[in-house]
């Protein structure tokens, strides 16, 4: 952390630490009301900002990946295959399900990336369509249309996490963990790789980045963190089958990375935190769901093309203040 | 004096399209070369054959007596070839500095945990990168401009900054493409001192794209001229100024 202290002291602002204390107080919120549900909303929080976090790599990179949910199913099918079907803790399962997503991204990586931009886009969007309908043909292992049910929940040391609030904190651990590496990767020169890259591919390449393995290695990283999420809500849920890891998902990480803000460190958590409860709290409007989130794109990319973890700066510029 | 470069018989079709003929040259050690010609002689697709950029029809090119035909443009750099482009081209959102640093990661790579987790290595390499950008940015006096974003600086900076990006890689040859093309005159001047001074103090060979004859006459130890994608001169400056061939390719016959 020093380093990444040393190297860019212009992000220790106040304005980080606001964001901290506003991030905390919100996850202490289903501890002050107590309620199931809340704790409920901060699970799907804490694994909706994990997998976006991955996409936020991916795009740091300058690519966006449509396979997002794709990956998401690799962790959580391999992690509950190995602990339905050999036994393996869920605590390892949870792990190989982000080395699994993260082995098949390298592997497809190489050759997919030589595409940009919008054909980028498109052929991820395809494989994750070939991600579900090879999964619907093996019922054997997915569970076919009606999936694996039964799945066995989160247990550490012995001790399973059956009740929202025991699971709640073990996610919140993950979560931790999952924005540590995120941040350790943008302060250090990985992240100076890969903002180079975005920035400027033909001249990153000229001054001797290697772009096509760099973007290969945020791809990688990037869909191991989706596969470690997906694993967590597997066996949070209890529940997956390969409409679960549908194109839709994918578009909603899509959804939350841009309205938290594409290149912003924070963006990842402040999109779910944002997005994730707003459906849930609209009772009855559950089915319009994909409808809000496109009102909310719309309206980021209209009005806040930095993404929510951009506004206080957008403020600040309105103000008149020169940041 | 030895050719740190040597290019021979280098031809690129683009179908039936000859941009490069069979054209052989060398850029002599220490020395600035420049690659003059028309528009659409073939300078730049030379450029790009030779960093990778293009992959060439054939032909072969030879640095510090390697072949480095059909390497990438990374890889190429790593060799110690760098490029500058024809327009200003920098990274326009961040600072100076983290421009220049960005170029002077190749001479301080880190392994993939050092590169994630810092630690004393990671430190130590940073520091070195940070002393490089430094340096560098003395040679080409951006020292004081080092924290401004690279896209608010005036044209010339900015085309500055890109010779800047490239000899933060260490290069020990830095190819120039058309540096003095939107600079005024006293830009340019300024330029031809500058450049003077830091292939001496950092060592290295250039080679020159440029259509300002009077920076190509007076900065040049040795002039190679392309026309239709054929070399029809190499020589001194004052031996191809005065060459019938190349008075004809740029004003017509009737002022040979």
């Amino acid at each position: 952390m020093n380093t990444a202290d040393t190297i860019s002291t212009h992000r220790a602002r106040p304005a980080n630490l606001l964001w901290l204390l506003a991030l905390v107080g919100a996850a202490m919120i289903p501890w002050f009301t107590g309620s199931t549900f809340h704790f409920h909303i901060a699970i799907m929080v804490c694994i909706a900002a994990m997998a976006t976090g991955g996409l936020a790599v991916i795009a740091w990179v300058g690519q966006l990946s449509l396979a997002h949910a794709a990956f998401a199913g690799v962790g959580a099918y391999t992690s509950v295959l190995l602990v339905t079907r050999l036994d393996v803790p869920v605590l390892l399962g949870l792990p190989a399900g982000g080395l699994a997503a993260g082995t098949v991204a390298f592997l497809i990586g190489s050759p997919l990336l030589r595409l940009r931009g919008v054909y980028f886009v498109l052929i991820t969007f395809a494989m994750n369509e070939l991600f579900r309908l090879v999964m619907l043909d093996i019922p054997a292992y997915s569970g076919g249309s009606s999936g694996i049910v039964g799945i066995p929940k989160i247990s550490v040391f012995g001790q399973t996490l059956s009740r929202h609030q025991d699971v709640y904190p073990f996610m919140l651990i993950c979560l931790v963990l999952v924005m540590g590496l995120l941040v350790l990767i943008r302060n250090g020169q990985l992240g100076r790789r890969f903002a180079a890259v975005e920035e400027n591919l033909t001249l990153a390449e000229s001054s001797g980045i290697p772009t096509a393995r760099t973007q290969n290695l945020a791809f990688t990283i990037g869909s191991a963190i989706a596969g470690f999420a997906g694993a967590l809500l597997a066996h949070y849920i209890g529940f997956i089958s390969p409409e679960t890891f549908g194109f839709q998902l994918s578009v909603s990480y899509v959804i939350m990375l841009v309205t938290g803000g594409r290149l912003a460190l924070w963006g990842p958590l402040v999109g779910a935190l944002f997005l994730t409860p707003l459906p849930e709290f609209l009772r009855g409007a559950v089915e319009y769901q994909h409808i809000i989130y496109g009102v909310v794109l719309i309206a980021v990319l209209r009005f806040l093309p930095q993404g929510l973890a951009g506004l206080p700066a957008q403020i600040a510029r309105a103000k008149g203040g020169r940041p | 004096m030895s050719a740190v470069l040597e290019v021979s018989d280098l031809t690129k079709r683009f179908g039936g399209l000859a941009a490069l003929s069979n054209v052989s040259f060398a850029a002599e050690e220490g020395a600035i070369t420049g690659l003059i010609g028309p528009n659409g002689a073939g300078k730049t697709t030379c450029f790009n054959l030779i960093t990778g950029t293009l992959p060439a029809t054939s032909g072969t090119i030879r640095f510090k007596g390697r072949d480095i035909g059909g390497l990438s443009p990374h890889q190429v750099v790593e060799h110690g070839l760098a490029r500058t482009f024809q327009a200003a081209t920098t990274f326009p959102d961040v600072s100076v500095r983290e421009n220049i640093l960005r170029g002077a990661l190749l001479r301080h790579p880190l392994g993939l945990g050092a590169a994630i987790f810092g630690g004393a290595k990671a430190r130590a390499a940073e520091r070195d990168a940070n002393q490089t950008v430094d340096e560098v940015m003395d040679a080409l006096d951006l020292s004081d401009h080092a924290e401004r974003i690279a896209g608010t600086l005036a044209y010339g900076h900015q085309k500055r900054l890109g010779v800047a990006i490239g000899l933060a890689t260490r290069p020990s040859l830095l190819l120039l493409d058309e540096p003095a093309a939107g600079l005024n005159p006293d830009e340019v001047d300024r330029f031809a001192t500058m450049l003077g001074e830091i292939k001496a103090r950092f060592g290295m060979s250039v080679l020159v794209v440029e259509h300002h004859m009077r920076l190509i006459m007076r900065i040049c130890d040795q002039i190679i001229v392309l026309d239709h994608g054929e070399k029809i001169a190499e020589g001194a400056p004052d031996v191809v100024r005065d060459d019938p061939k190349v008075i004809e390719a740029y004003l017509g016959a009737e002022h040979a």
